[in-house]
Parts: C-alpha cells; sequence; structure tokens
C-alpha cells in the first residue's frame, strides 16, 4: 500500500487544526506520529482514515484520492483515541462482529488476533468488567484483527504493562515484515523509537521536523 | 456497497437490541392503544343494530380518523390525537439518537470495516423503515386482537358505521384505496418522517431534530398543508368524507418523494460529513 498526503489542510470552524502537510507513506513500514497534545496527530489520524474531509489538499491510497474514489482505505484497521466496543459483549464476541462486517477474518483469526495481544480468547468477561490495560489490548485487536494493509494506532501503549508493551511491539514489528504500513502516535519518545522507522514531529497542525531510525534528521 | 447486507445485519440487531425497551414501549403502546380504542368506541356500537358489521377496517379507519384542520369550529383547545401522537412520538424517540452514535466509538469502527459511507447510510436507512414498520405492525396487530375479542369481521369499510359514529357523509371512493389509506400510508409517512429526523440529526443535535420533528407531527394535527406529511394519514380530511380531500395517491406520491428525497440527501450528508468526537464537532 502507497499513502500519499499532499498539502493538506483542515480547519475546523475557521481554525486550522492541519496546515501544509505532505507526507509520502509505504508498506512495510512504521511511521511515528509525535507532538504535544493537540498538535493534529490525531486529526492527521483521521483524515488519512477518510473519517474527516480536508479543507484543502487531498489523500491518495495507492493512487486513488479518498472521498472521490474511495470513502475509506480498503483494508484499514485503526485505534483511535480510547477503544470502544460494546459493553455487553465479550472480547471474543466484539471482534467476531468486527470480523462479521470485514469479511477477511474468521474464527480462528479473532482467537489469534486476541492471543496475539496478550489476552485470552476463553475469557467469557464483558467488555465493561475489562481493566483499562484489558480495554486497549482489544482495541489493538480491533486494529489489527484481519492483518490488514494500513493500520493506525493512536497512543496505543496507554495503560498497558511494561510486559504486555513488549508483546505489542513484538506483534506490529511482525505486521511490519509482513509488508503491511502502520502509522502510530504515542506521546512516549523511547518507544516509538524502538518502534518506528521514520519519526514525524508534529506542532500546531504541521509536520515541523521528521527523522528515520538511524537518529540523521531533516527539517520538512 | 458490497458490504451493504453485513452493516443492515448489525444495524437491525444493534439498532433494535440495544434499544429493546423503547422499541417495547413502541409495540406496549401500539398494541394496548389499538386494542383500548376500539374498545371505546364499539360499545357505542353495540347500541345499534349495525353493529353486527363492524370490521377490522372500520376499527383502523377510526383509529386513523384524527382531527379536522384548525377553524371557527375547532380551535387550539379541541382535542388531539393522543393515541397517534404517542405512538409517533415513541418511534421519534426509538430512533433518535441511534445514528448519531454510531458515528463514534464501535459504531465508527463498523463504518470504516463497512467501507462505504453510502452502504452506511442505506442501511440505517432501512433500519429506520423496519422501525416504522414495528410501529405499524403493532397497532394493526392490536386492532386485530380487538377485533379477534370483540367478534369484529373481515368485510371491507361498513361506511354506514362511519356516518353513525363521525357524523359524515361518504363522498365516494374505492375501497380498497381507503383500506390502503390506514395500513400502507401510514407505514410510508411514518418511514419518511423518521428519516428525515435521520437527517436532520447529522446536521443539527439529535434532540433539537426530535424535537422538530414532534413539533412538526403536531403542526400536521392542527393545521391542512400539503407539506405537513401527518396530513395524508388523517382519514377525516382524505376525499372519502371531505369533498376535495386528500387523496390516496397523493398521499402515497407526496410520501414517496419525502422517502427518496430524504434518503438522497442523507447520502450527500453522509458523504460530506466529518466523523468526529462530540467535544470536536
Amino acid at each position: 500500500m502507497k499513502i500519499e498526503v499532499k498539502n493538506l489542510e483542515k480547519k475546523i470552524q475557521k481554525a486550522a487544526v492541519l496546515e501544509g502537510i505532505n507526507l509520502s507513506l509505504t508498506g512495510g513500514h512504521i511511521y511515528g506520529l509525535r507532538g504535544k497534545n493537540g498538535c493534529g496527530k490525531t486529526m492527521l489520524m483521521r483524515c488519512i482514515a477518510g473519517l474527516i474531509r480536508p479543507t484543502k489538499g487531498e489523500v491518495l491510497i495507492d493512487g486513488k484520492p479518498l472521498h472521490k474514489k474511495l470513502d475509506f482505505p480498503p483494508s484499514m484497521g485503526i485505534l483511535l483515541e480510547n477503544p470502544s466496543f460494546l459493553d455487553d459483549f465479550s472480547g471474543f464476541e466484539n471482534l467476531m462482529m468486527l470480523a462479521r462486517i470485514q469479511k477477511q477474518a474468521d474464527k480462528k483469526m479473532v482467537r489469534s488476533t486476541l492471543q496475539a495481544v496478550g489476552l485470552d480468547p476463553d475469557d467469557k468477561k464483558k467488555y465493561k468488567k475489562y481493566s483499562l490495560g484489558m480495554k486497549q489490548r482489544l482495541g489493538i485487536a480491533g486494529a489489527i484483527l484481519g492483518e490488514p494493509d494500513l493500520i493506525l494506532l493512536d497512543e496505543p501503549i496507554n495503560a498497558i504493562d511494561e510486559s504486555g508493551v513488549g508483546e505489542i511491539r513484538d506483534t506490529l514489528l511482525g505486521l511490519r515484515k509482513k509488508g503491511k504500513l502502520l502509522i502510530v502516535a504515542c506521546h512516549d519518545r523511547e518507544e516509538l523509537e524502538l518502534l518506528a522507522d521514520t519519526i514525524f514531529i508534529m506542532s500546531h497542525g504541521k509536520v515541523v521536523d521528521q527523522y528515520e531510525k538511524t537518529g540523521n534528521t531533516a527539517c520538512v | 456497497m458490497k458490504r451493504l447486507g453485513t452493516l443492515l445485519v448489525y444495524d437491525l440487531r444493534h439498532g433494535i437490541g440495544e434499544n429493546v425497551l423503547k422499541y417495547l414501549l413502541l409495540i406496549v403502546l401500539s398494541v394496548i392503544g389499538a386494542w383500548g380504542f376500539g374498545r371505546e368506541y364499539l360499545p357505542y356500537l353495540d347500541y345499534d343494530i349495525l353493529s353486527s358489521k363492524a370490521t377490522v377496517w372500520d376499527h383502523l379507519i377510526h383509529l386513523f380518523w384524527g382531527e379536522p384542520p384548525l377553524s371557527a369550529e375547532r380551535d387550539l383547545r379541541s382535542n388531539l390525537p393522543m393515541l397517534w401522537l404517542l405512538i409517533m412520538i415513541t418511534l421519534t424517540i426509538a430512533v433518535g439518537y441511534y445514528l448519531y452514535q454510531q458515528g463514534e466509538g464501535f459504531g465508527r469502527n463498523i463504518l470504516l470495516k463497512g467501507e462505504s459511507r453510502t452502504a452506511w447510510w442505506l442501511s440505517k436507512c432501512i433500519w429506520c423503515t423496519a422501525s416504522a414498520a414495528i410501529a405499524m405492525v403493532s397497532l394493526i396487530l392490536g386492532v386485530l386482537l380487538c377485533g379477534a375479542f370483540q367478534g369484529l369481521s373481515w368485510g371491507g369499510v361498513n361506511w354506514d358505521i362511519i356516518r353513525m359514529a363521525k357524523g359524515m357523509e361518504e363522498q365516494g371512493g374505492a375501497p380498497v384505496e381507503s383500506m390502503l389509506m390506514v395500513t400502507l400510508l401510514p407505514l410510508l409517512i411514518l418511514s419518511a418522517t423518521a428519516l428525515w429526523q435521520q437527517v436532520l440529526s447529522m446536521i443539527i443535535q439529535p434532540l433539537v431534530a426530535l424535537l422538530l420533528i414532534v413539533v412538526y407531527y403536531l403542526a400536521a394535527s392542527f393545521y391542512d398543508s400539503p407539506l405537513l406529511l401527518g396530513t395524508y394519514i388523517t382519514f377525516c380530511r382524505s376525499k372519502y368524507v371531505v369533498n376535495g380531500g386528500w387523496s390516496f395517491g397523493e398521499g402515497v406520491c407526496v410520501g414517496a418523494i419525502a422517502y427518496i428525497l430524504a434518503i438522497f440527501i442523507g447520502i450527500v450528508v453522509v458523504k460530506r460529513r466529518d466523523f468526529l468526537q462530540r467535544h470536536q464537532i
């Protein structure tokens, strides 16, 4: 998959939340987004996901413009802000519901995805009884279910314990190896540097800097 | 569009399943209301020699009789078609917040997995029509139950009874049309209005949309206008009893236009909509 973000701008009630963003992202890489709260990381993810329409510019998914030829990127998984599932269903049941819509995953895949994020697929506990960490893990499971080509994760390691972070990291790196394109927004600089190949620094709705894992810095 | 089927299964299951109390209220109100309404007027007919000729259709016509528009004889203090209004208001509450909620949280995941804004909206339209159908079927069920207990026949419309109970003369018209006017037309009008409520709830706050629709329904019980859909299902204003009144054909045309227009405008609105968190809107 290839994503091109061209001169992207988004205004909400006349206030620019994204401005002049140009990115070229390809499969087999993990891209990190870093910046203070309100700098536009989540909004950029929403734009790439097709949830919001840019005021100017465009997002191309494999050459096809979003909102013209596509409503949403095909084969996409997303964890945005807080994970949200149906309270009265177990983790397995919630994921099965997503799998039915997606038609790319079956029971076996749902079970293996839950195991990959450290959750027990046979656990009958309802989602509302889950701890914060379990909810977050399920959110990640929902995003990576069916191994979509594009995976967007907003603060994926929030509330997850240290050993869990390692498990999640291994799972995401495994997906990168399979050629998937991952975009991860994270406050934790160290964790982002362990995970991402390229990190974009955002401030006031703009990408102000970017650097590769090797440590080379280049102004955008 | 390829995932419309799975989206629809989700919406029917969760739109109704998660709001089961609202739907139960709608069903109970419709069944008991229709039955209670029949029990109220049928004893009156029992005193008359014609009571044996009362049919299920008479009951439905009385149920949709409504009130004439405001005039010198009828002012704002006069009776409202309370049962009918209650059912419609309960339907607006059932439809209420669902679409709005589906634009965030788990519903948003479903939207993304569906990969099509149009399919997502069409699925909500079918769910909305199904909700209106639940109200109508419950209403007819109440009439049938009442009919079974009161010994109503299945025959056609008995105009003698309408003349006697309502004091109005039959003005003509095909009996089949009058039957459709109290079955098919209310379903179309309810569905179209519920769809407009959905469209509005994407543009303004769902609560405001709900209140606007309630006012719209209320307006139809006082005023006669081709733009007030409720007018067409007020039997006492139809051509069957009023010279120059509304016909079934007019009701179907306007209802169908309103229904189709709501679907298309909804597609345009959904296509242009930003799916943001509540605090960002």
